[in-house]
């Protein structure tokens, strides 16, 4: 006979956050439904006062590790550093939004709920430890993007981004799945915990399966994380995308990303057949996204593209770390100190960046031309994208710098000498563009229409985003143990 | 062993199919050869003792989604030149080349599988697999079970903003 089902046994303090936001969510579209339609605009607020409420069920949760549904879920220190990146992340892009979706007459209802389930696919992405509940999660997060790229229905170029980002999404979900099949197929399991006890065992045949669905989940999470062979993507959607979207994929489907990926190589890191030659792969990743994000990012004209094209390099930066924690057990924990450290870091940069593009952007307007003597029309603007493109760069009081030293010396640990050395230099090249903006907005005469015409009032929430990301980009740079030594 | 013949048969049937659905010109045709690949990964896990996930490939795939498919394609209506498949005809030699590379390789992934195969399945698996998943999606499997659900939500959301009609832009500040 079969044996009796067992339900696993759920505690609501570790589940909380999950179910709250899920709940918060589905509560926000809803009740936009019964509001007037002077009054929807509440909807953005109540979304933050949601990150918050989460952030506090959060921290309940992550007091003790756990792990609810039978393991799915694995609440540890690793996780509770991601959710807190994509809540500070999620919370500020939900601060630089108002101005820009009333502009754009985007629906605020939809808008946000979808912002807030991107923000569960991202959290759960960063606590699944099963490869169903991973691949479910992730789908989550890209589904809410995909809607929300191509949310400025008026806008042809929104639509398009949308297109081909939801094409391409699926095809690189293909691979996703194909490999988690495989990965099944050569252990009998999609428990990452399982999958990690039973690879020893597995037999030669079994090997060739795991290397192969290794390999084809790669694929899936380069073409998530915008990683230079399967990069094509990236400018035209980050171009097409709402602003606030485009900061939102840059940075927390970025985050969540890397700590999905991190979860898998951790499961496959410490079996033997595994050897440092077999990820190599990652090594011819991370460089490629380097040096073709850096020297492609030289030519462009358009700030959102050529943020996207930094985005790139920055994710070859970041792989780095996932390289040195996959192949050198001896520097895993300086290098995920690392990871944590610079998804942090690359967090706060972007979102500055975006926010003064957000605040000086007038309609389908972003090219670097328009920033022209900003310094001159709005200091403030131009001095807080000056302070992000010198983090971006890695210049020294900045978290920009303090990532970029943990990354490198990791790597130099690791004796990874030359990937640290093709990073410093791919560092240089992108000080061109970087510095390009700067001498953009401080050297050169504003056109004349921008000088005439006012500007429109940056708003008090995008305001408080500046200022929260510019004052936590300085400190953390100055003391960035006040971030590691969080818990 | 004809057991395995078959498997074979309905593998080979299966891939050429999907491959005439990726080479045809006509969309109609295409959504045809898309069914018939349906029906014989159905066939597969009918064979692999996997009733209820066979019936639900029968129902789900071969049945709504793709009537749901040629629907679309017809009601779209599309003329021969409007189709925007490229013409294949002049780079024959370099598909004829691809798709022996293909095959050549997928017959010998099909055959390392399916003499894998042989060891892995057993070939008496409970009789009644239904109440086997239902039991292991509501108990081990929850979460995701939970997740898909939400994954609908969202893929709602998103259909009501594609097909909503649109308000007009000027209008928008007080709707």
């Amino acid at each position: 006979m079969m044996s009796q089902p067992t339900v696993p046994q759920l505690f609501w303090v570790e589940v909380a956050p999950f179910v709250v936001l899920c709940i918060w969510a589905l509560a926000i579209i809803l009740a936009d439904l019964f509001l007037p339609a002077e009054r929807r605009r509440v909807a953005l607020p109540l979304g933050f006062l949601g990150v918050v409420l989460i952030a506090y069920l959060s921290i309940q949760a992550f007091e003790i590790p756990g792990n609810p549904f039978g393991g799915m879920l694995t609440l540890d220190t690793f996780a509770f550093f991601c959710i807190v990146v994509i809540l500070v992340g999620g919370g500020l892009t939900i601060l630089i939004s108002p101005r820009y979706v009333q502009r754009e007459h985007i629906p605020h209802g939809e808008y946000t709920a979808l912002l807030l389930f991107a923000m569960l696919g991202m959290i759960l992405l960063a606590v699944s430890n099963e490869l169903i509940t991973l691949l479910l999660s992730l789908e989550i997060l890209s589904l809410s993007l995909y809607i929300l790229t191509g949310i400025e229905r008026h806008n042809p170029r929104s639509s398009e981004a949308a297109l081909k980002y939801f094409l391409l999404g699926a095809f690189s979900t293909a691979f996703l799945i194909m490999g988690i099949a495989f990965l099944y197929g050569a252990t009998g399991s999609t428990f990452l915990v399982t999958i990690a006890e039973r690879l020893p065992a597995a037999g030669q045949q079994s090997a060739l399966w795991v290397f192969v669905g290794f390999g084809l989940i790669l694929a899936g999470f380069c073409f998530k994380l915008a990683l230079a062979p399967l990069h094509m993507w990236a400018p035209d959607v980050y171009e097409g995308a709402p602003t606030p979207i485009t900061a939102f994929i840059a940075t927390g489907s970025k985050v969540a990303g890397f700590a999905a990926l991190w979860h898998v190589v951790m499961s496959l890191a410490d079996w033997q057949a595994m050897t440092q030659n077999t990820f190599y792969v990652l090594w011819i990743i991370a460089v490629f996204s380097m040096v073709i994000g850096n020297f492609a990012a030289i030519v462009q004209k358009n700030i959102k593209r050529l943020l996207a094209y930094s985005s790139i390099a920055h994710s070859g930066y970041i792989l780095i770390t996932i390289l040195v924690i996959a192949s050198v057990p001896a520097v895993r924990t300086n290098a995920t100190q690392a990871l944590l450290y610079y998804l942090m870091a690359y967090m706060l940069m972007n979102l500055l960046a975006f926010g003064v593009a957000i605040a000086c952007g007038r309609k389908g307007d972003s090219n670097i031309e328009h920033y022209a003597g900003l310094a001159r029309t709005s200091p403030l603007l131009a001095a807080a994208m000056a302070l992000a493109m010198l983090s971006l760069t890695g210049v020294p009081p900045t978290v920009g710098f303090v990532g970029k030293f943990y990354i490198f010396s990791a790597a130099i640990q690791a004796g990874y000498l030359e990937l640290a050395i093709i990073g410093l230099l791919a560092s240089v090249v992108s000080a061109v563009y970087y510095l390009r903006v700067i001498v953009v907005m401080y050297m050169h005469e504003p056109s004349r229409e921008a000088a005439e015409t006012a500007r429109e009032p940056v708003g008090a929430a995008n305001s408080l985003a500046l200022l929260v990301s510019s004052v936590m980009i300085i400190l953390l740079g100055i003391f960035p143990f006040w971030f590691l030594g969080l818990k | 062993m004809p057991v395995s013949i078959l498997y074979y048969a309905l593998f080979v049937i299966a891939l050429g199919a999907a491959l005439m659905v990726v080479l045809s010109r006509n969309t109609v045709y295409s959504a045809a050869f898309l069914i018939l690949t349906m029906l014989c990964l159905a066939g597969i896990f009918l064979l692999m003792h996997q009733e209820f996930v066979a019936a639900i490939q029968v129902i789900v795939y071969a049945g709504a989604i793709m009537v749901l498919f040629l629907f679309v394609i017809m009601l779209l209506n599309l003329r021969e030149r409007e189709i925007l498949l490229p013409d294949f005809r002049s780079l024959r030699i370099w598909v004829v080349l691809l798709v022996l590379v293909f095959f050549v390789q997928v017959g010998a992934t099909c055959f390392i599988v399916l003499r894998q195969m042989r060891d892995v399945y057993p070939p008496e698996l409970p009789p009644d697999t239904i109440p086997l998943i239902a039991k292991t999606l509501l108990t081990k499997y929850l979460l995701p079970f939970e997740l898909v659900s939400v994954l609908l939500v969202i893929a709602i959301i998103g259909a009501a903003m594609i097909a909503r009609h649109d308000e007009p832009a000027e209008h928008s500040d007080s709707s």
